[in-house]
């Protein structure tokens, strides 16, 4: 990106001109968004009050501000976020929630361009993140470690008025989205002509998600900090020990963690019950510390800035779909490799892997790493260590890019193509085929079939928080295939018009069992309910020798907030001691649902899982 | 060879030898022609054999079988062809060498199947088998011959009414042997100890393609929770994974002869038992459940 490092400086000014005219760019704009205009408001308190002890801080809020206002529908779903680019006027139509047969004519309209790409499947990614290599080797390579220096001194100025603000609290609002400025300059400066960079896209939406995540957080601290504050003084047993000046301090915190903390010190009795109250215990080795400290991440020199990057675009899911992400590490591994040095006296592997150690870190840190990209990690682990002793830096570089191309031609391209021949015979003239969420190999399929003259229709059915479905709706009518969108409430009802369902796959279990986004296992259940085979398309490289019987021992936790509409009576939840919002983003399909595992391989029951591991080549498991 | 000798060949091997399946006939035709052959190269030879192959799938009788007895011969030979070193009469010679020890295999096949399963038929018990098998026939026979007592239902099995032969040849060894109805399958269930059956080919996911009405006989046993018992050979091992019945390949279900014709009017030979409603499958590899099929095919063909 030749334009990030121009543009630092474009930020700078930009961000000095924003500055003069924060007040006035402030209020238009929060009017604008009438859709989220309660939270806004409350949107806007937070960020004067958090802006208010220093200039320093005040750089930083605008940038935050007009962040929350595009990026709080752009979360809702990629459609609209299609929309919203197209016409940023129009903002406030796109943001409501469609109804079914609307956004089905959405969809079908053809005008809508592809600027935006969601990393939803391997191609397209391998697209941007081509690019972006490209252009990103250039620009990094010389000037990165300079670069991170100077954007964390410039974080740190920020970052510690806050923590000494905020004290105890550390809020990764500001710290955090300052990073995405630093590590993608162009995201706020121009939003909306990004349309023809892919990378730039990408970055401004983290950017914007990441905003206006940090953003809603701050508005529901805000919201309630009221009755925080109320609640305790009428309800707390321990009236005593209350220190009205620190919770006043502490009123802005909005992480349910960070808050906990601070007021372990304040009034010890409630408040560790609060924050047990505010988890479900059945889940509770899934919470994660969510705050990641962005400012000693640019600090620290063993993560290369496309580390950083791909981190901030997992934690916003920007790059979702276990193949697009597994795709993301590899290419920025390349990077990695690409501007890699061996230390002296160090061989080439030994010093690459630890460089390697604190990225996986890292990036699992801001979420949790996907079956495929270990399967990927330890492929190319296990490649560094097949390297030779004296093998020269150049020569290792080449062996290794080579390595990673391979993977991902084999593993990822070449398999989809090979599954996709699979199902094309299984889908026959007339078939319903049903689909749940939006899975970049079921998308293949279908559009090849489809493309092959195979006269099918599609019935995709989509829940709630992120709406995929929409996504792969969008793409499927793109491609003219007839398409029913509903959502997952609806899925018995026309589970009965089904003669197939396609599923996607985050994993597949040693054990036969299916790990899928959360709502998948349901869609199995209704289909065996109704007698419609089930087939499950799934890379090889996506199994796990790990074994699962449900969905409570390893999963992820999505942030409770996307759960939260700003109608839905859900809000203000984190003050609420009897109101948990939980979401889940896998669950566990076992096998006896599913009719067939399609691999690459052959056609399979899910149970063969541990002899196709047995006879996959040693290097992975090794 | 050309197709009328093959045909002519495969034809006779049928007719003559009533205890031979469909699938060693079309191994032996094969062999056949690989003797025979005149051709020059390893392709020209593959080109023949593909042709041999098409003529016997067009024979008008279920074919699953020789399906999947073909498939395996050409794995086979495939096989051979990697480790040819010299010249094309020398992997001939091999090819040759290794399909007899191959053919050999098979036959013996049936024995071993029938020994395992044999054990699982005590005294006094009562068993249900559909149409014509021969593995279940040598079982039986097997188990008669050891003094064991045991009564047998057979169902009619209509379209050709084969159950009419399995009685014969049962009741000449002398056990107690019932014809019943195809549709008295429900009707018996509840008084028999366990149905045991052939298979035409069993398919990757551990299902059986069998003579139609074996569905309804595992559905059946399910629901009275009888054992369901399929005897194999593991040369009817089949990489094919129906989904459902209407996913079966048409040629399989019905004779190629009605292809042409309205399919919807046609009466399928065949069915497909899911892996589910099955209990084990007793075959020369060992006793298996519908899950290790696939291990085995995979450790087969990949």
């Amino acid at each position: 990106m030749e334009a990030k490092e121009k543009t630092r400086e474009e930020v700078m000014a930009e961000r000095e001109a924003r500055k003069k005219a924060k007040q006035a760019k402030k209020k238009p704009k929060t009017q604008n968004d009438l859709v989220n205009d309660v939270k806004n408001s409350s949107k806007t308190d937070s960020i004067m009050k958090m802006s208010a002890p220093d200039g320093s801080v005040e750089s930083s809020a605008p940038t935050v501000n007009s962040k929350c206002t595009s990026g709080s529908e752009s979360r809702k779903s990629t459609v609209d976020f299609v929309q919203k680019k197209q016409s940023p006027s129009s903002k406030i139509d796109s943001a409501k929630p469609n109804p079914i047969p609307k956004a089905v004519t959405d969809c079908a309209t053809p005008g809508i361009p592809l600027n935006i790409k969601f990393l939803h499947d391997a191609p397209i990614v391998n697209d941007q993140i081509d690019g972006c290599i490209l252009k990103e080797r250039q620009a990094f390579s010389g000037v990165c470690q300079q670069d991170i220096n100077l954007l964390s001194k410039e974080m740190k100025k920020a970052s510690l008025h806050y923590i000494e603000g905020l004290e105890t609290a550390p809020k990764p609002a500001i710290t955090s989205s300052k990073t995405v400025v630093q590590v993608s300059p162009p995201v706020s400066s121009k939003p909306l002509e990004s349309s023809g960079e892919p990378t730039k896209s990408k970055a401004e939406l983290k950017a914007e998600r990441r905003a206006k995540q940090e953003a809603q957080r701050a508005a529901k601290a805000v919201s309630k900090a009221a009755p925080v504050k109320t609640a305790p003084a009428k309800a707390s047993p321990k009236p005593v020990e209350m220190k009205p000046a620190k919770s006043a301090i502490k009123r802005p915190t909005a992480k349910s963690d960070s808050e906990a903390k601070s007021k372990s010190v304040t009034f010890a009795g409630s408040s560790t019950k609060q924050a047990s109250q505010n988890k479900i215990k059945l889940f509770s080795h899934l919470y994660r510390e969510k705050s990641i400290n962005y400012k000693s991440i640019l600090n620290s020199i063993d993560l290369h800035p496309a580390v950083v990057g791909l981190g901030v675009q997992y934690s916003n899911r920007v790059i979702v779909g276990s193949n697009a992400r597994c795709v993301a590490l590899l290419y920025v591994l390349k990077q990695m490799l690409s501007d890699y040095k061996t230390p002296a006296e160090k061989e080439f592997s030994r010093g690459f892997e630890a460089k390697l150690e604190p990225a996986v870190n890292y990036l699992n840190q801001c979420r949790p790493v996907s079956v495929s990209m270990t399967n990927a990690l330890k492929h190319i682990k296990w490649h560094l260590t097949q390297l030779p002793n004296n093998i020269t830096d150049a020569e290792a570089r080449l062996k290794m890019s080579h390595v990673i191309t391979t993977y991902i031609k084999e593993q990822i391209e070449v398999a989809g193509e090979a599954i996709s021949l699979f199902v094309r015979k299984k889908i026959a003239n007339g078939d319903v085929i049903l689909t749940f969420g939006c899975s970049s190999l079921v998308e293949r399929i279908l559009k090849e079939a489809h493309e092959a003259g195979v006269d099918f229709s599609v019935v995709i059915i989509d829940s709630a928080p992120w709406f995929e479905g929409k996504e792969m709706l969008r793409r499927l009518v793109k491609a003219k295939i007839p398409c029913t969108y509903v959502l997952i409430s609806a899925a018995s009802f026309i589970m009965k018009q089904a003669s197939k369902v396609l599923l996607g796959a985050h994993a597949l279990l040693a054990n036969g069992c299916v790990m899928s986004r959360s709502g998948t296992a349901m869609v199995a259940l209704l289909a065996n309910t109704a007698n419609v085979p089930v087939l499950v398309c799934c890379e090889t490289h996506k199994f796990s020798e790990r074994v699962q019987t449900d969905a409570f021992v390893y999963n992820e936790l999505g942030d409770p907030n996307e759960l939260v509409s700003t109608a839905s009576p859900l809000n203000g939840w984190e003050s609420n001691n009897f109101l948990v919002p939980l979401s889940l983003v896998y669950d566990v399909t076992p096998p006896d649902l599913v009719t067939a595992v399609v691999t690459e391989l052959a056609i399979l029951p899910c149970t063969s899982v541990p002899v196709v591991l047995r006879i996959k080549p040693t290097e992975s498991s090794a | 060879m050309n197709r009328n000798e093959v045909q002519q060949y495969f034809h006779g091997l049928l007719e003559k030898e009533k205890h031979m399946s469909a699938g060693i006939a079309a191994i032996k035709t094969l062999l056949k022609l690989l003797e025979h052959d005149k051709s020059e190269t390893v392709q020209g030879l593959d080109s023949n054999l593909q042709a041999a192959i098409d003529v016997m799938r067009s024979f008008d009788m279920p074919v699953s079988a020789v399906a999947s007895g073909c498939a395996l011969f050409l794995r086979f030979i495939t096989l051979a062809k990697l480790d040819f070193t010299t010249n094309f009469e020398e992997c001939k010679d091999i090819m040759l060498h290794r399909g007899e020890v191959f053919l050999k295999k098979l036959l013996q096949a049936r024995g071993k199947v029938a020994k395992q399963a044999c054990a699982f038929i005590y005294d006094g018990s009562i068993v249900l088998t559909h149409s014509n098998s021969r593995a279940v026939l040598q079982t039986m026979i097997e188990a008669a011959r050891a003094n064991k007592r045991f009564e047998v239902y057979v169902t009619v099995s209509s379209i050709d009414n084969t159950g009419e032969e399995m009685r014969l040849a049962l009741e000449k060894e002398n056990v107690q042997c019932t014809l019943i109805l195809d549709s008295a399958v429900g009707y018996v269930m509840e008084s028999v100890d366990m149905v045991m059956v052939g298979a035409e080919s069993v398919v990757e996911s551990g299902g059986i393609i069998n003579k139609i009405g074996s569905f309804t006989m595992a559905v059946c046993a399910q629901a009275m929770k009888k054992p369901f018992y399929v005897l194999t050979e593991s040369f009817k091992f089949s990489r094919l994974y129906p989904l459902n019945q209407r996913d079966l390949p048409n040629e399989f279900k019905y004779l190629s002869s009605k292809l042409t014709t309205d399919l919807k009017k046609e009466h399928p030979f065949v069915d497909y038992t899911p892996p589910s409603y099955i209990t084990l499958l007793f075959t020369d590899l060992g006793i298996l459940t519908p899950s290790a099929v696939s291990d085995e095919l995979i450790k087969l063909y990949l």
